[in-house]
């Protein structure tokens, strides 16, 4: 279940950069922040990283673009941009699990993020952990496992 | 009287200084004024002064950033922003009530502020005092 959630956030990163080859960067960057375009529906947005963590535009608050966000931290201390931007540099793209708001109910909530890097840009779009089968499936992938043998043979039935 | 409200407004300043904390001075400047984010709710928006009383960000209206507000004073006559101005800087922390409009219905209402020096900033949040809240 948590897999077909995250399979939408690797859906919309996969029309940014479709958009984006299609477009070109400028017209790109400027459709990912238009509230009436196709980049910002409900909770779902894009934003765009560079590869030294600056915000190049931001779906939710245009005003973040061009603000260094390396060293920002989620409501937990977790400095999530730090670990898009070194795994999207090292490897092209992945995945970060951190605490924000919802855009829609405004209450923090926990995102799992994919991003993907394209020439010198970083896309990312994630979703919102809000559905009941989802936050158990959440829960169990970041509990700190201390039996790790057994909880590993786990299989949660969802 | 102004238990609850008093409440509210404080658990506002709260959340918006926890956020400040975790991402610095120029994206929590840049959320307070963002309709969008979680710090404009209702009637509830956060504002922020530095201590010269200069507006840095307003929930409300982002036209205000940049002026100079400490000789504002409200339709009563009270400098208020001078208020918490002085406290903030003496206190670290108070309430203070003064009349503002109410950006949803626009009335001048009597609206009780709490506001908290963090650093250079004073972040202030506050809620109107209604008919129905005296009731409860």
């Amino acid at each position: 279940m948590l897999e077909r959630s995250k399979q939408k956030a690797k859906e919309w990163v996969a029309k940014a950069i479709e958009f984006y080859k299609a477009s070109g960067r400028e017209i790109a960057l400027a459709e990912f922040t238009n509230p009436h375009g196709p980049f910002v529906q409900d909770e779902m947005y894009i934003f765009v990283l560079d590869s030294r963590g600056n915000m190049v535009a931001h779906g939710v608050n245009e005003k973040y673009a061009d603000m260094s966000f390396i060293d920002l931290k989620d409501s937990k201390g977790k400095s999530f941009i730090r670990e898009i931007v070194e795994a999207a540099n090292a490897s092209g793209g992945g995945w970060v699990d951190y605490q924000w708001y919802n855009p829609v109910t405004k209450e923090t909530k926990p995102k799992s993020l994919y991003f993907e890097k394209v020439d010198d840009l970083i896309i990312c779009s994630g979703i919102y952990i809000i559905r009941l089968m989802d936050i158990i499936s959440y829960n169990l992938e970041n509990m700190q496992y201390q039996g790790d043998a057994y909880l590993g043979e786990y299989q949660p039935r969802v | 009287m102004y238990g609850a409200s008093g409440k509210e407004a404080k658990e506002f300043v709260k959340k918006a200084i926890a956020f400040y904390k975790k991402t610095g001075k120029a994206v929590a400047l840049a959320e307070f004024t963002n309709p969008k984010g979680p710090f404009i709710e209702g009637e509830q928006y956060v504002f922020v002064l530095n201590l010269k009383g200069t507006m840095l960000a307003h929930g409300v209206n982002e036209k205000y950033i940049g002026q100079d507000f400490i000789d504002v004073k409200d339709s009563d006559g009270r400098s208020f922003i001078r208020e918490i101005v002085e406290v903030a800087d003496k206190k670290g922390s108070g309430f203070v009530d003064y009349k503002w409009y109410k950006p949803d219905t626009k009335e001048d209402l009597v609206k009780h502020v709490y506001f908290e020096k963090v650093d250079d900033l004073i972040i202030c949040s506050g809620v109107y005092k209604e008919m129905w809240r005296e009731l409860l």
